[in-house]
């Protein structure tokens, strides 16, 4: 009789364990900014490299940097991953610095509630639609093409100017 | 490490980021359209506007004793809009960003995952702009205390800062050092300098350093007084500069030319102000026109020395009242008089002297009476100045108007009456 409940209990075990919601896929997303330094070589030239921001006054550029992993167990579908960052209040999107390998970028004017490549976007300017410009820009969009395995990683990046 | 932030902040404009089209408000343009709101006067062959309210000069008088009643430039001091280029975001501010992104698994759409939020603490830029305000050097005699020279200055960074200003009058290149040299800050409300009772504050150093919030200005006028002896056309430049205080505090200097004098780029951790939502104090960065080659902390004005070719001397001869007596009151006659003379060896071109009467006065029809007019010419009361005469009251400019034409310096002074009464 023993035996028999304690193998029915390793059967039962063995269901539950078959109805346990499967793992999901757990993404996690990091966001870093950083400072751009801006520093003349000797010979004229103007190098870029990345600083922490600390100080930053107006004027400057920083550079956001948004990370993303698959934290696990099954892949996220090729095409699905759909990141969005709204420009910072008081900064000012640098025209050309989105960046995502793999990815498709587009950009809204319209706080996020349309996304058109960069080409596409228009702005009403005293009544007379004309491209917008990087200053328009209100929200910005990466869509990752690939499948994301799991322990996948990747990331996105964008500059920004305070004003 | 500060060849790096002088890089960084010699970029950190004048652009005005959160516009369509970034502009770079040059503070040249500014000037010139400073000048173009300021109307001048001084040249021979002019209108000569005065005031006609006899009172304030003869409190203006009292005021500058030794300073007879001179005809004076018809300077109007231009607003101080200066919008000069200015940072943006105000010091201590945050800025924040977070990432929102959606996925699917096995084409089931997950839940959306929020990243977390990136902070970042704007830090405070020390910048001032001075400019001087008299588009051209004010007319003074020889002599004179208590010239006034107009200045506008401006915190065009991006945090609020009291601005420590000084004055060198020692400037070089110029005929003279004014002397005597007083700063007055614009604090009761009427444009321009008036000093004593009632009038505008003296500064004094680390005492009134006026505090301005980002982007704000604050007229300072410079009080001096003029040397003796001085020949027609001399100049004489007063230099006025302002640093942040901040940036004084941190150095221990206001001297552009002192080796402690910081260069743009220049960072004091925990001097700037308040960061938004806690965590103490930014870091104030000297900003670019501190740069040697900027020098827009500081500004020029100038005097010259250009009295006595025409003396407009007005005065109230009597006042008469319905009563009799010789009170200020409704119906009251009050009689004008201007004497003006030119001085020995010049001779004043085409001088027409115009006296607006304020609204509350009436121009009393007949009572104009010119010692002197040009040959052919008389009084024509007409209420009109037409055909030739141009001497008469301008009804619909409500000014006396008297054309002497040419005259030469040494000869007997014009007087020009007439009465107005109180509406």
């Amino acid at each position: 009789m023993n035996a028999l409940v304690r193998t029915l209990k390793i059967a039962i075990a063995l269901a539950c364990a078959g109805w346990i919601a499967p793992a999901l896929a757990d993404v996690a997303l990091t966001t870093t900014v950083q400072k751009m330094e801006h520093v003349a070589a000797p010979d004229g030239s103007v190098a870029t490299r990345l600083a922490p921001a600390e100080k930053v006054i107006p004027g400057d550029e920083v550079r956001y940097t948004i990370t993303f992993v698959n934290d696990g167990k099954q892949p996220v579908d090729a095409g699905t991953v759909v990141i969005t960052n709204p420009v910072p209040e008081n900064t000012q999107y640098i025209g050309d610095s989105a960046f995502g390998s793999g990815t498709t970028i587009q950009f809204s004017v319209d706080g996020g509630k349309t996304f058109h490549p960069a080409n596409e976007l228009t702005v009403v300017r005293d009544g007379v639609k004309t491209p917008a410009t990087a200053a328009d820009y209100t929200t910005i969009r990466w869509v990752f093409g690939p499948a994301l395995a799991p322990g996948g990683k990747s990331y996105v990046s964008f500059n920004a100017r305070l004003k | 490490m500060t060849k790096q932030l002088e890089s960084v902040c010699l970029r950190a404009p004048c652009d005005r980021g959160h516009v369509n089209n970034p502009t770079k408000q040059n503070l040249l343009t500014v000037f010139a359209a400073v000048l173009a709101n300021v109307l001048i006067s001084l040249k021979i062959g002019l209108d000569l506007d005065m005031d006609c309210r006899a009172g304030d000069r003869m409190a203006l008088a009292r005021r500058l004793p030794g300073a007879p009643l001179r005809w004076l430039v018809g300077v109007m001091l231009a607003s101080l809009s200066l919008s000069a280029a200015a940072v943006g975001t105000t010091a201590g501010g945050r800025i924040d960003s977070a990432a929102q992104m959606t996925f699917d698994v096995g084409g089931v759409p997950q839940p959306g995952v929020t990243s977390n939020t990136a902070s970042i603490v704007v830090d405070e830029v020390l910048d001032a702009v001075v400019v001087a305000q008299d588009a051209a050097p004010v007319s003074v005699a020889s002599g004179a205390t208590g010239a006034g020279l107009s200045f506008g200055v401006t915190n065009t960074g991006n945090g609020t800062e009291p601005m420590r200003l000084a004055i060198d009058a020692g400037v070089t290149g110029d005929d003279f050092n004014p002397t005597g040299a007083v700063i007055y800050l614009e604090t009761n409300g009427t444009p321009g300098l008036q000093i004593g009772a009632g009038g505008d504050t003296a500064y004094v150093a680390g005492t009134n350093d006026p505090a301005l919030a980002h982007d704000a200005s604050v007229a300072v006028y410079v009080a001096s007084n003029i040397p003796t002896g001085l020949a027609q056309g001399a100049l004489g430049r007063v230099s006025l500069r302002a640093v942040p205080r901040t940036a004084y505090v941190e150095t221990g200097t206001d001297d552009p030319a002192s080796p402690a004098f910081p260069a743009p780029g220049a960072s004091y951790p925990g001097a700037g102000d308040a960061a938004v939502g806690g965590g103490g104090n930014v870091t104030a960065v000297v900003g670019t026109t501190f740069s040697s080659n900027a020098l827009r902390l500081r500004a020029d004005g100038a005097y010259r020395v250009s009295a006595g070719i025409v003396t407009l001397n007005k005065t109230v001869t009597s006042v008469t009242d319905p009563q009799g007596g010789n009170r200020l009151v409704p119906g009251a006659v009050i009689h004008y008089q201007i004497s003006t003379a030119v001085a020995l060896g010049s001779t004043a071109q085409g001088l027409v002297v115009r006296d607006p009467i304020p609204a509350n006065l009436a121009y009393v029809v007949g009572s104009l009476a010119v010692s002197a007019l040009p040959f052919g010419q008389q009084v024509d009361d007409d209420f009109l100045p037409t055909g030739s005469d141009n001497t008469g009251f301008d009804g619909p400019n409500n000014s006396v108007v008297v054309t002497l034409g040419d005259i030469v310096g040494g000869a007997a002074p014009v007087v020009i009456s007439f009465n107005a009464t109180i509406r």
